[in-house]
């Protein structure tokens, strides 16, 4: 299928009052959903790979990791993810980075609310997920760390 | 002697409620937010602390940036709260924030002031005055929030720096006289008081209407660095927590949660 062929489909689902389309064809099999608008700016296309792309492997790792005693630190609010306190200012932690309960580890900033995001345990930084300016959602997991006593 | 005038005032307005029944004023300090998060770190009882300063040395806004803070002109102060609601509910305080400040100028100085989503004070056409909140969370639930407010009241344009001073107002440039800083300052924690308690019953509704009447923003070709993009659109509104509702040119549309609005001139 060409890209021009996908466009005028987009063209006329705009204009519709239909949701969502599956269509196959050659082989290829994709889907296209509209939605009003989402809530936290996100770079997704409009347009979703076939349902059958999306391998078990991509789900992410973190639910696998919470499982063996890690902590997951989730986003409080819609907003935007930002790992220090201003564009030049060093970053809060790095992957590996030990902290202490209460030191701060990021802030999501919704409307010029900038909420510090604190550590509840005292462990190591074993991922931070979003990259720095990206939007994150409500409950989204931030950060993985693994306790220590 | 100024000052210390400008203290008394402060000091001994008449505040009946939660907001303001407790004044910790200081001639000068880093910034008033800085202050009042070194108090919501050390005290519990810090819903309705109130901390103002004549000057700031270290005055900021979003992401850092610098807000002059001279003194004898202005105003700089944070308010401390302690909401019960939940922290996904806390950008509203940023709406209750802007809406009362707006409201107080047009009210005490006859001023038509307006609000930049999300909350930049504008006064014909140029930034008259910033907020930036900071919040703590833990366990999910709201530990402090530090409303800051810096308004340009008295200062004259000659202070600022050649970038931001085209953009710049005070209300004293726009009216012609002096403002009574402490007068403006009671009015505004006044009308904050009456938002803050409707949020706290779960009533949006009053607030809403009042940012959707106040707002200049709805309508106009803007664009919005958002995180390490920027959109552009037309800005249509607001959705229920507040987020922009930006109609982009493909047509579809997209809520932008936190960045800096610019006004596009009309072709």
């Amino acid at each position: 299928m060409e890209l021009n062929e996908i466009k005028e489909i987009i063209d006329m689902l705009r204009d519709s009052d239909i949701s969502e389309l599956s269509i196959e064809k050659e082989g290829v099999k994709f889907t296209i959903k509209k939605e009003r608008y989402s809530h936290a700016v996100s770079a997704q296309p409009v347009l979703q790979p076939a349902p059958s792309v999306v391998k078990e492997a991509e789900i992410p790792a973190p639910a696998a990791e919470a499982d063996q005693g890690f902590i997951k630190v989730t986003s409080p609010i819609v907003g935007i993810f930002y790992t220090a306190s201003s564009p030049e200012a060093p970053p809060f932690v790095q992957a590996g980075s030990r902290v202490e309960k209460g030191q701060v580890l990021c802030i999501v900033e919704a409307m010029k609310l900038m909420n510090e995001i604190e550590s509840d345990c005292n462990g190591i930084v074993k991922k931070i997920l979003p990259g720095n300016g990206q939007p994150v959602e409500y409950g989204e997991t931030l950060f993985i760390i693994e306790p220590l006593s | 002697m100024k000052e210390d005038f400008f203290k008394k005032k402060i000091k001994s307005g008449i505040r009946r409620g939660k907001i303001g029944r407790e004044i910790i004023f200081f001639d000068s300090t880093s910034s008033t937010n800085i202050a009042a998060l070194k108090i919501g770190e050390e005290r519990a009882d810090t819903d309705g602390i109130v901390v103002v300063s004549d000057s700031q040395t270290k005055g900021r806004g979003r992401l850092g940036r610098r807000w002059e803070s001279p003194a004898g002109v202005n105003l700089y102060f944070t308010i401390l709260l302690k909401p019960s609601f939940s922290p996904a509910d806390a950008p509203l305080l940023t709406m209750a924030a802007a809406v009362s400040c707006a409201s107080a100028i047009s009210d005490f100085t006859g001023l038509k002031a307006g609000i930049k989503w999300p909350n930049d004070l504008i006064v014909n056409g140029k930034k008259a005055g910033g907020i930036l909140l900071e919040m703590k969370t833990g366990n999910e639930s709201i530990k402090y929030v530090a409303i800051g407010i810096g308004i340009n009241v008295n200062m004259g344009m000659d202070i600022l720096p050649d970038d931001i001073r085209p953009f710049s107002t005070s209300l004293s440039e726009k009216c012609g006289r002096e403002i009574d800083r402490a007068g403006l300052f009671d009015k505004v924690l006044s009308v904050f008081e009456g938002m803050y308690e409707s949020l706290l019953k779960g009533e949006r509704a009053p607030l809403f209407e009042q940012w959707n009447r106040l707002n200049v923003t709805t309508g106009k070709e803007i664009s919005v660095e958002t995180g390490n993009r920027v959109v552009t659109g037309i800005a249509e509104g607001i959705d229920e927590r507040g987020g922009l509702i930006v109609k982009l040119p493909s047509g579809g549309r997209e809520v932008v949660s936190a960045g800096d609005v610019t006004v596009l001139k009309k072709r």
